[in-house]
């Protein structure tokens, strides 16, 4: 139907998906997402993400990057070059993101070896170890992830400072140790960090920094990184992540999106 | 078929099969990513020692059927 308004979503997890399947009957949406595959962080193999992918009647432009969102279309690069294509509204369902350095607090130069978590994990799925002692801020599923990706890669201990104290289960790993309620106050070493000081006082030895503490919205298609401009921000905060929010979440920005185009479409 | 890379484990479809230039092109979409291999005269030696293990092994266990069919 033509006279139906355009919507375009960045991000093509659970949550973006969940959103263009809310947004099936009342608009033409065009899901975007740099992977070439659906499904985020849940991945393309599980059964949530074929069912949505399948059933929301989306068009699927998967492997091109969102670039800028200018407030009435979203730019967009793939194989094929930059594409423009005009939205009434803008979903961004990017994700979300442990807290950098800077969130958390943590003072001292700048060495190397200070990495968030995801980035950390990445590497180490690809056989890339960021430290053998590394220290991870944070007690949450980033945390006990990166520890375990981190030992599996070889890292010969690692310390898991939590400043909101251990929000799962204690690791069954003796090479994994923990401080809860105590946090990283300042980093120091050259050209490589060697130290981290916590707010107890106490000085402990690392190789590296794991940022894994607290979770931010990831926003990175310029233009729409705040609010207004016809776009809105389907990023659930919550850790753990969980499909069941990554879906509510999905179903509450598509009312957001309806509320826009209602708006828009009142003389 | 899946294909392991830096960005996660992706699908790859195989969509043809063509010769071209002596090369034979496999054309395929590794996710939503247009995809081709090709496979040439002056890569058979590098195939040939990575398959150099299986062909044996499949190889000695044909010969090994073969050999109790036989008794």
């Amino acid at each position: 139907m033509p006279d139906r308004p355009l919507v375009a979503i960045v991000g093509a997890g659970i949550t973006g998906l969940a959103c263009a399947h809310a947004l099936r009957d009342v608009a033409d949406v065009t899901v975007v997402d740099r992977i070439p595959v659906p499904g985020g962080v849940h991945g393309w193999e599980a059964a949530e993400t074929r069912e949505l992918a399948r059933a929301c009647r989306a068009h699927m432009r998967l492997g091109e990057t969102a670039i800028r969102w200018d407030g009435l279309a979203l730019l967009a690069i793939g194989q094929d070059g930059p594409q423009r294509m005009e939205a009434a509204a803008l979903v961004i369902a990017t994700g979300a993101r442990p807290l950098g350095r800077a969130e958390l607090g943590i003072a001292g130069g700048r060495p190397a070896g200070i990495v968030a978590a995801t980035v950390a994990c990445h590497l180490a799925e690809n056989g890339l170890l960021v430290g053998r002692r590394p220290l991870i801020v944070g007690g949450g599923d980033w945390a006990m992830r990166a520890a375990g990706e981190l030992r599996a890669a070889g890292a010969e201990r690692a310390t898991l400072v939590c400043p909101d104290g251990l929000l799962r289960e204690r690791p069954v790993d003796d090479g994994v140790h923990v401080r809860e309620r105590d946090r990283v106050v300042s980093v120091a070493g050259t050209p490589r960090v060697r130290t981290a000081t916590l707010a107890s006082g106490e000085t402990l030895g690392c190789d590296a920094v794991v940022l894994a503490h607290g979770v931010a919205a990831l926003r990175n298609v310029d233009g729409a990184v705040w609010a207004g401009d016809r776009a809105v921000y389907a990023q659930p905060l919550a850790d753990p992540a969980t499909v069941e929010r990554a879906r509510a979440a999905g179903a509450e920005a598509a009312a957001a999106v309806r509320s826009l185009i209602d708006q828009e479409e009142r003389p | 078929m899946k294909v392991t890379s830096p960005i996660g484990e992706l699908p790859f479809v195989v969509r043809g099969v063509s010769l071209h230039d002596g090369h034979v092109v496999v054309e395929g979409e590794l996710g939503a990513w247009r995809s081709r291999i090709e496979v040439g005269a002056e890569d058979l030696p590098m195939l040939g020692r990575a398959f150099r293990g299986p062909l044996i092994a499949a190889g000695l266990g044909l010969a090994g059927i073969a050999l109790l069919r036989r008794r």
